[in-house]
């Protein structure tokens, strides 16, 4: 019988730290709101 | 700190499992692992690739997909057409061959493939608010799975399942891997779950890794059984 043959790991992940409010910028946050106009 | 220094090795063909009270930092961990929130430090390999300052969109076109907490599926599409919208691989070509062959028929082998694995043949054209809750989050995990991916992240598919439901889903889910070649990667708070389909388990509590290990060596990590049931966490319900 062989040894199986090490595989990378699919995922491999190392020292993950993630600190809360560490959100990407949303695409839409430099986007202004819709002006409502007054149609009299 | 929401996650701190954590490692992890998701073997192909394997399902992963993690596990922790509630606020212990599971969804941010997958949501870093999936780009919707950007590490403060740590390397992410996908595949052998470096993943960790991919967008979302990147990180899915390269095989990694996830699921969500609570299933949002398009209401007024039926099962099938929410699969269908999920598999279109959009891009500047595809926008502009649109505008010139509107009528163009979608690619459905994948939606094909993700209504067969999900079973989902018997509601395809049901709308979302005409099935079954246990339904609607295998939608969800079709919904995932119709870009053919490698990994697939499921946030809490079992939350609300009855009984019978999640058994289903738990068959479901160790046959992605066995049968169909996709990765699993679980975070459930449904422990029969998790440790009946789980070839290997993490634990985290308060962002740390707490166990790591089969699901016989996480049962009786006394660790695993202070962050469940000890003084800290009592009357969370988890």
């Amino acid at each position: 019988m062989t040894a199986p043959t090490a595989r990378q790991p699919l995922l491999d992940v190392v020292g993950l730290r993630v600190t809360y409010g560490g959100s990407w910028p949303s695409p839409t946050s430099t986007c202004r709101s819709p002006r409502v106009v007054s149609m009299g | 700190m929401a996650v701190s220094d954590v490692d992890l090795q998701v073997a192909e063909g394997s399902v992963y499992g993690l596990i922790g009270p509630n606020g212990a930092g599971k969804t941010s961990m997958v949501d870093a692992l999936t780009g919707y929130t950007k590490p403060a430090a740590g390397r992410i390999m996908f595949d052998g690739r470096d993943i960790g300052r991919l967008r979302p969109y990147r990180r899915a076109r390269l095989g990694l997909a996830r699921t969500f907490q609570s299933v949002e599926l398009f209401g007024d599409l039926t099962v099938e057409e929410n699969l269908l919208v999920a598999s279109e691989h959009v891009t500047v070509a595809s926008a502009l061959r649109d505008l010139v062959l509107p009528h163009r028929p979608p690619d459905r082998v994948g939606v094909d493939w993700a209504i067969s694995v999900c079973g989902l043949e018997d509601v395809v054209n049901r709308y979302p608010s005409e099935i079954s809750l246990g339904k609607r989050k295998l939608v969800g995990i079709g919904r995932a799975l119709a870009r053919q991916p490698q990994l697939v992240l499921l946030d809490e598919p079992a939350a609300g399942l009855d009984t019978d439901e999640s058994l289903e889903l738990g068959g479901r889910l160790r046959a992605l891997p066995q049968e169909h070649g996709v990765t699993v990667f679980l975070i459930d708070h449904d422990m029969g779950l998790v440790l009946s389909v789980c070839d290997q388990l993490m634990v985290l509590d308060f962002g740390r890794q707490i166990a790591a290990g089969t699901p016989a060596q996480i049962r009786d990590d006394p660790r695993v059984i202070e962050a469940y049931l000890g003084g800290h966490h009592a009357g969370t319900g988890h």
